[in-house]
């Protein structure tokens, strides 16, 4: 790294905000896709937005690429930095800093966490509704440059659906305001766009949030199968009965044993999947709804349907939900977490073959996912120590996405292209569909400094990363 | 031109292709194709000679804001006009940009489920142009922007390319959102020629409370405590169907939807709050929603909190027409007949909208307007970055016939 670039950084933020040394480092040479590491030569740590625009500033003039992190909770490998890039850690800039209750609008910096935004809205009976399962470390600069969901997406929608307003420190370093609280202003939707770019084509420093009224009641189930097939045909029956749950997850035997061995929730460690469904809004109805989703759940053969009593039991249903995949932890030494979506209807066909493809690979996998939107999660087990087993898991992963595209599915519905994904975003999209994301991540980023190497095909080897090597090597020459 | 249109009707049917003093709005040359290939050929066409495409729907909104250019080439989706795919246990429907919203509609109320889309005159409202136009209606308070709800968009592009973007699943992230990009575009990027749309079930049960008071601001203190309530109304759509007419009694129109049990309590809830100086007429089937005809059409948006203030404005400043506003939403849309001082009254809205953080828009007024009145008021900060995804995306300026200052 250029000794005069890091004396200016240095110069330009506090001493403790740039980080050189290879133990610093070290903790953000991967985000949870773990697979792939590659460590940063510097980190810095802004506090204001004026800080950033003066790392992109300096960046740009030492032709060095950059990139936003967040929590570091992504799981596609966004925040991976490729190629020497310096790393732009928003943990610092995480100040709620204004709330507008009547216009049910907050104003945040983007590396405040999930869930701090609804503890601090939650007094005026509102919050921030995307609730990925990352929510309690994940931030919303990071929620926003990846779309994230989560399971309560199914009633509300995912973060770009909440998001009215964003300032972005653009790759030129010029900090720009993108949309506005006052929503449906004419022109090109920017900002639709912006979300789940996964920072490519800005640093995304603060933003204006969409809150929600917090349901004034809820009803909370935990239907148990026998069968796969039974939970799956369940989550289409709910569908066609009409009713939209404000969440329907579904988690198969081997979570269910591990979040057992983990929690001791009282969960049937024979069962061969569970439906959590939430289903909220006013008081009066709800009990009818609950219901109809009953009456649903036993005609697919439902061994038994809970429902939650207490805010309590509630809770420890959703901590069996959000933490179940770190349960995994317990059994299996390293996992990846495929992230797909496919029509609802065909959950049974596809799980079922899941199942026969990771078997085929000699592999175990965990299936926990938002069974309402068709939104896999796949989770193979597998130890990172011996190389046919990672071999086999990738394998395993590709044939998986290949199934979903093949039912007419997405490659990816809540965690992002990444580094993990780019190569089957062709497999989606034609190369004219390709070349049209390429002119706009062009437009607004036409040299690629901003998170090089990412997202599009074959980016990541090939001259789209590497072109910042040779211009630092070229830059290096001069000096 | 005139060997434009030749070309395009060996390839479209001589009857798909019309041109000279017939040609509608004065375009040199209009063309109907029926499927994307001939939309294809039609704006390859055009580009070749660098004539402008613009990209017509139902036709209702083509000239609006500015006339047609005389060397134009109008594209129309009428004749795409099909459900391609409808899976109902799947909530996602796939239907050409030319179907009328109200056959889409049709097709999924039979299976129990609807798009919570509601723009004015759904018979003639193409899908491709509500997409394009981002017009929701007045659902949009309950169920989000058109934008929310479209999941993947095909069309034709400035390089006469067919191009998709997004995915026919109600989640996803792959690639770039190009639907967010093309929502609201206004035909300023692509021809749009086929559309998926993720919908809802039919509530089980409406009701809609017509609620009068003696005073404008006793209308609004009222409003003021329904929304304090535990009542969450889909939609509060206040009217003034005529600013001269001194006799008409201030009302509210308030839709609560849902289950039955729910609709019912709501009900009762929602007649407590607004007890006190007005009174509730009770349930109505059916509601004249739009002002009268006219001219002039404009949509001022401001922070929900503000509504009120601006439809104060808007009487105030405006002699004649009639104006409808969501407070829930912060919007407002005005309809009146064009006068001499009507683009002055215009401009002081726009100032108390813009000074607001908000913003007013025409939707329609006369051609004579047009180099005049802005329709679209002050650039966005954003508007450098808009320019250069116009020039990447349409370098020659395909697209850009009907957007004035864009």
């Amino acid at each position: 790294m250029n000794p005069e670039f890091l004396r200016r950084l240095k110069a330009l933020l506090s001493s403790d905000a740039v980080l050189t040394q290879p133990v610093e480092r070290m903790v953000y040479e991967c985000d949870a896709y773990t697979v792939e590491k590659a460590q940063p030569d510097v980190v810095t740590l802004p506090s204001s937005t004026d800080d950033v625009a003066g790392i992109v500033r300096l960046c740009r003039e030492y032709a060095v690429p950059f990139l936003a992190r967040g929590a570091g909770t992504g799981l596609s490998g966004g925040a991976l930095a490729l190629g020497g890039t310096v790393i732009i850690a928003m943990a610092r800039m995480n100040k709620v800093l204004s709330v507008d209750a009547a216009n049910r609008r907050a104003r945040v910096q983007a590396g405040i966490v999930n869930t701090h935004v609804s503890r601090a809205v939650e007094a005026f009976g509102l919050h921030f509704a995307p609730d990925p399962s990352s929510q309690s470390a994940s931030t919303i600069g990071g929620n926003i440059a990846e779309n994230a969901g989560g399971p309560h997406t199914l009633k509300y929608g995912v973060t770009s659906n909440h998001i009215l307003a964003a300032e972005i420190v653009t790759p030129d370093g010029d900090v720009i305001e993108v949309g506005s609280p006052v929503e449906d202003a004419p022109g090109l939707d920017l900002l639709g766009v912006i979300v789940g770019s996964e920072g490519t084509f800005g640093i995304i420093t603060e933003a204006t949030l969409r809150l929600t009224p917090i349901a004034p009641a809820w009803r909370t189930l935990l239907a148990t199968f026998d069968t796969v097939d039974d939970a799956t045909n369940t989550v289409s029956g709910i569908i066609a009965e009409g009713i939209l749950p404000a969440a329907l997850e579904m988690m198969d035997a081997v979570i269910i044993q591990s979040v057992e061995a983990a929690f001791h929730l009282g969960f049937p460690l024979d069962a061969a999947a569970v439906l959590l469904v939430e289903l909220d809004g006013h008081a009066a109805g709800l009990d009818a709804d609950a219901a109809r989703c009953l009456a649903v759940c036993e005609a697919h053969h439902a061994r038994k349907v809970d429902m939650a009593r207490t805010e309590e039991e509630r809770a420890a249903l959703w901590k069996a939900r959000k933490k179940g995949v770190g349960t995994l932890g317990r059994i299996s030494r390293s996992m990846v977490t495929q992230d797909c979506v496919i029509p609802r209807s065909k959950l049974p066909v596809v799980l079922a073959s899941i199942s026969e493809i990771v078997a085929r690979h000699g592999l175990r996998v965990a299936n926990i996912f938002h069974a309402g939107d068709g939104n896999l999660h796949p989770i193979v087990l597998f130890d990172e120590r011996i190389p046919d087993e990672v071999e086999r898991m990738v394998a395993a992963g590709h044939e998986i996405i290949s199934l979903c595209l093949g039912v007419g599915g997405s490659i990816t519905g809540e965690h992002g292209v990444g580094v993990e994904k780019q190569d089957f975003l062709a497999l989606q999209f034609s190369e004219a569909d390709l070349d049209t994301m390429r002119r706009l991540h062009d437009a607004l980023d036409p040299d690629d400094f901003c998170n090089p190497g990412k997202v599009f095909p074959g980016a990541k080897g090939c001259s789209r990363g590497c072109t910042h090597e040779i211009k630092l090597r070229q830059k290096a020459a001069a000096v | 031109m005139t060997d434009i249109a030749s070309a395009l009707r060996l390839k479209l049917g001589a009857l798909n292709v019309i041109d000279g003093k017939k040609t509608p709005f004065g375009a040199r040359a209009a063309a109907f194709p029926a499927n994307e290939a001939e939309a294809a050929e039609c704006v390859a066409q055009a580009a070749s000679v660098g004539a402008p495409v613009i990209c017509a729907g139902g036709g209702s909104y083509v000239d609006a804001l500015a006339p047609v250019r005389p060397d134009a080439l109008l594209l129309s989706s009428a004749r795409m006009a099909a459900i391609v795919e409808y899976h109902p246990e799947d909530m996602v429907i796939t239907a050409e940009a030319g179907l009328p919203l109200a056959m889409l509609q049709d097709a999924l109320r039979r299976k129990g489920q609807f798009l919570p889309v509601n723009p004015p005159e759904p018979q003639a409202a193409t899908l491709g142009g509500i997409v394009a136009s981002a017009s929701t209606g007045t659902w949009r308070s309950a169920y989000g922007p058109v934008k929310d709800h479209v999941i993947e968009v095909q069309g034709v592009d400035a390089q006469s390319r067919v191009i998709r973007g997004g995915a026919r699943v109600v989640k996803n992230v792959a690639g770039y959102d190009l639907p967010k990009l093309y929502t609201g575009s206004r035909g300023s990027l692509l021809f749009l020629t086929l559309l998926t749309f993720k919908v809802r079930p039919l509530p089980e049960a409406a009701a809609w409370l017509l609620f009068t008071a003696p005073t404008w601001r006793a209308l609004h203190e009222r409003l003021a405590v329904l929304a304090a309530s535990d009542v969450r109304p889909n939609i509060i759509e206040v009217t003034r169907p005529d600013l001269t007419d001194t006799q008409e009694r201030p009302s509210a129109l308030i839709t609560l939807e849902g289950s039955a049990e729910s609709v019912q309590w709501q009900v009762t809830a929602a007649s407590n709050a607004l007890r006190g100086d007005g009174s509730v007429v009770g349930r109505v089937d059916d509601y004249a929603s739009m002002p009268r005809s006219g001219d002039v059409e404009f949509t001022m948006r401001v922070l929900p909190t503000e509504t009120y203030e601006m439809a104060e404005a808007v009487c105030q400043v405006l002699e004649r027409g009639g104006v409808t506003y969501l407070p829930m939403e912060g919007r407002l849309t005005a309809r009146l007949m064009a006068h001499p001082n009507t683009p002055e009254l215009i401009a002081l809205l726009r100032d108390a909208a813009e000074a607001r953080g908000g913003t007013l828009t025409m939707e329609r007024m006369p051609n004579a307007w047009s180099g005049h009145v802005s329709p679209f008021g002050a650039p966005r900060p954003d508007a450098a970055l808009t320019r250069l995804v116009k020039a990447r995306l349409d370098p020659h300026n395909t697209f850009s016939a009907q957007m004035p200052g864009w």
